[in-house]
């Protein structure tokens, strides 16, 4: 090598690296420019919400976010979500313009930051990171406290995909005078104790509840006492009442009529677990509904709760049985195995069962029930204005008694099959009622039971009545599982992101916060591909199931359905073929007329 | 600017006369709508289903596969770029033209990155009309999504055509720009085992966290557009100071 090529060399190098050098450089002041993000996708998921520019411009004074970040993380992926939770934050600071200061401190290295994170109830939180080839923990901060007019709220742990929602949230209650009072009644609940199955409460949903509101306890043997529901509260959510005195239903009645509105969920149809023959088949099975106590309410007010639940066999969803073999001495032998069956019990209402026009069910993708009772279609009183948000499909029917104990999908086929030859319509699962509704309790208020007197409680008193009041707000949902703890082997429908959404709008909407429901319920639309296979399927008519069959029948359904997946399946092909062979057609057809060009100049 | 157009027309002639070009665009086309339908990506940090497996009328996967994929592609296209020059001896001739080195550069750039893009689209719109045709697709990702990946692929035939005026020979070339490129986008699968403050940094330097961080998802960010810019800008100016050095030697 010539000392000239080699001082080129050298030079060459030397303007690599300052080009990389400055090259990395620009990069982190890019980062450093305030993000003019414009998010042009349908869903919008990536951009701020117009709603937060619409709290954010609430603000009077000035808000404080105090950041205890951890500034030295260990773990990579940590590193970058604190990263992307910084950029939101700046996000969230220009949005507010001026009215916003974030201020971030580190607790490990800061003692005034550690104590007052820790005065906060802020804590570290374990966060593993590889390290070579072990892994180690690290005690991490990420947590916001946020500070207005003298009132704080807490983001105990901020994560990038849901720091909007957390912020906002917590400014949108800072500009309230007060955290919503929520009364918490019903709940009569009782596992079989002769089960050893102990089914989950509503932990999970009131754990939920709690960090945002004040839930108060409104206990339904004070109410049958003749005790009145607090008069300060901003809701009431009633949860399973089952076989609730008169005299407590009227003072929830009453407490509407106050306007407190409220949020009802009627579920009378008790699950329990169910061992049977030589097979322990542990299966939430149900018993033949009891009344809740809301019924003659529910007439009153023109949304009248079926005795019965819904067999929706279009919407039919999934639920668990667990199946173990029993030895001689009645004893399971091995473990139980977890089996599945799809039961038109089991309501998996899809999208189109939601209304769009309800803000809180407008963009949920759904939700599952289990043994929903329908509110049947009435005409409401005059004053009244009722609305169902929540329907089930078109196939379905009402059934009078719960699913008794079935571990076969061929007896579930075989019921709907039956059902088949009744009318099908979609029923309501859910209503809203709204103006002045009428009280059934207008000719007197029924007496408090007298537990101690030993009286029944069946007259009347002279209490004055509220009746019609204008403008009592009520959702009434024939379901109460959907917000149910789940339980281990997930039996039936419980508390998920989309139960607990649906259930936190419906409450939202009673508070009149309309604004948190919508910056809530921004999740990606499911935009479902078509099934080829159920459309070959269903132009042959194979979609219905034939109760009584013959051999050759069956036969020839069998023959049909393998011609209908091959089909599918070449249609699937075609469809992945065509924009291959569209490219590759026009890049040939293109490379033809080029040559032909070419070889035509001179 | 007549004699970048001159240049450019003159690379896609050149392009277009070899039947090199149009086997890596079948392969690449096949490919991607292979991994697209049935594959899906099984690496990463959430590894995405197939088409047909997720049942979701997104082009996702096709876009996220693109960081690699070109990263194979743009080196093929572009390995010949210089080395072929040199190899012919037309580069000698070309240096000697009353031509500025960056016009050079530019025209060879306009080119390949014209290429791509037309690329992109051959090989994102047809299956964007099929996806459309089976399910709701959302457009403006389409849309956002290609012109994200042409910026990505502008940048690295930038990088490309500078690796190629380094290389000894064709094969050289792209043997080192796919495995420079293949790097980046290694770095952002295993970004996370970094130390903390190189993770951070490292993850906004990638050119595929820029791409699938915004672009891919129908998000516009200007700070993304610079960045494609800054590695355009830094892998020309590069690359015009090796054929500088080549003329001045």
């Amino acid at each position: 090598m010539s000392p000239r090529t080699g001082r080129t060399r050298g030079s060459l190098l030397l303007t690599t690296l300052l080009v990389a050098g400055l090259g990395v450089e620009a990069n982190r002041l890019l980062e450093r420019l305030p993000a003019g993000r414009v998010d042009l996708s349908e869903d919008g998921l990536y951009g701020l919400s117009p709603v937060t520019a619409r709290v954010l411009e609430q603000l009077e004074d000035t808000l404080s976010v105090h950041a205890f970040f951890t500034a030295e993380v260990e773990s990579g992926r940590a590193a970058i979500e604190k990263a992307r939770v910084e950029a939101q934050l700046e996000e969230l600071r220009a949005l507010a313009g001026g009215r916003m200061l974030v201020d971030v401190r580190d607790p490990s290295v800061d003692s005034q930051a550690e104590l007052d994170a820790r005065t906060h109830g802020l804590q570290a939180r374990p966060v593993q990171a590889s390290q070579g080839t072990g892994v180690s923990r690290q005690l991490v901060h990420r947590s916001l406290l946020l500070r207005y007019r003298g009132r704080t709220e807490r983001v105990a742990w901020a994560e990038p995909w849901t720091l909007e929602a957390d912020v906002v949230g917590a400014v949108a209650r800072m500009l309230r005078d007060r955290r919503p009072r929520v009364g918490w009644a019903g709940e009569s609940f009782d596992t079989d104790p002769r089960s050893s199955w102990q089914l989950g409460s509503f932990h999970g949903l009131r754990a939920q509840l709690a960090r945002r509101l004040d839930l108060v306890p409104v206990a339904s043997a004070e109410l049958e006492a003749g005790e009145p529901v607090p008069a300060d509260l901003d809701a009431l959510v009633v949860v399973q009442p089952l076989d609730w005195h008169p005299r407590a239903v009227f003072a929830v009645e009453q407490a509407i009529q106050a306007g407190v509105p409220a949020l009802l969920l009627l579920d009378s149809v008790q699950m329990h677990a169910h061992a049977e023959g030589q097979r322990a088949v542990h299966a939430m099975r149900g018993d033949p509904p009891s009344p809740t106590g809301f019924e003659a309410l529910t007439r009153a007010w023109g949304a009248p709760l079926v005795p019965g639940h819904v067999w929706d066999a279009g919407w039919a969803g999934r639920r668990g049985v667990l199946v173990a073999q029993l030895g001689a001495d009645g004893r399971p032998t091995g473990s139980a195995r977890r089996e599945e069956l799809r039961t038109p019990a089991v309501i998996e209402v899809a999208r189109e069962g939601m209304s769009a026009t309800f803000p809180p069910t407008a963009g949920l993708e759904g939700v599952a029930f289990g043994w929903a009772q329908p509110f049947a279609e009435a005409e409401p009183p005059p004053g009244v204005t009722r609305l169902d948000p929540i329907h089930s499909s078109d196939e379905a029917w009402v059934v009078e008694l719960v699913e008794a104990l079935v571990k076969d999908a061929s007896v579930l086929e075989a019921r709907t099959a039956t059902l088949r030859r009744d009318p099908r319509r979609r029923s309501a699962l859910a209503t809203v009622l709204t103006g002045s509704l009428p009280s059934p309790f207008r000719r007197g208020a029924p007496e408090p039971l007298d537990l101690i007197g030993g009286g029944e409680g069946g007259g009347v008193t002279d209490e004055p009545v509220l009746d019609g009041t204008p403008g009592a707000r009520v959702v009434l949902v024939g379901d109460a599982d959907f917000v149910r703890d789940r339980d281990p082997y997930e039996l039936l429908p419980g508390l998920d992101a989309r139960s607990l959404l649906l259930f936190e709008n419906l409450l939202d909407w009673l508070l009149a916060d309309e604004d948190l429901i919508s910056l809530r319920s921004r999740l990606p639309r499911t935009r479902p591909l078509r099934d080829l296979l159920e459309e070959e399927l269903d132009a042959e008519g194979l979609l219905d199931a034939g109760l009584h069959d013959t051999v050759a029948e069956l036969s020839d359904r069998a023959r049909r359905r393998a011609a209908a997946e091959r089909r599918a399946e070449a249609a699937r092909w075609s469809l992945m073929g065509a924009p291959v062979g569209v490219s590759l057609g026009l890049v040939l057809l293109f490379g033809l007329v080029w040559n032909q060009r070419e070889r035509r100049r001179p | 600017m007549r004699s970048v157009l001159a240049i450019a027309g003159r690379e896609l002639r050149a392009a277009f006369e070899s039947p090199v070009a149009y086997a890596v665009i079948g392969i690449f086309v096949v490919a991607s709508a292979a991994l697209f339908f049935l594959v899906g990506l099984p690496v990463g940090r959430v590894p995405l289903p197939s088409l047909w497996e997720g049942g979701e009328a997104n082009l996702i996967v096709l876009f996220a596969w693109l960081p690699l994929s070109l990263g194979v592609l743009v080196p093929a296209l572009c390995m010949n770029s210089w080395t072929e020059e040199r190899r012919a001896g037309t580069e000698e001739l070309f240096l000697t033209y009353p031509l500025r080195v960056g016009q050079i550069v530019l025209g060879k750039f306009v080119a390949h990155t014209a290429l791509v893009a037309l690329l992109l689209l051959l090989l994102v719109l047809p299956v964007a009309v099929t996806v459309g045709r089976l399910g709701d697709l959302d457009w403006s990702t389409v849309w956002v999504g290609l012109t994200g990946a042409t910026l990505l692929g502008a940048a690295y035939v930038a990088l490309a055509l500078w690796i190629s005026a380094l290389a000894s020979d064709p094969l050289v070339a792209f043997l080192t720009g796919s495995l420079a490129l293949l790097a980046l986008w290694l770095l952002r699968l295993v970004v996370e085992v970094f130390p903390a403050g190189v993770a951070g940094a490292l993850d906004s330097l990638t050119p595929a966290a820029r791409f699938l961080g915004s672009a891919a998802r129908g998000v516009v960010d200007p700070r993304d557009g610079l960045y494609f810019l800054t590695l355009v800008l830094a892998g020309l100016y590069l690359n015009a100071a090796v054929v500088e050095r080549r003329r001045e030697a």
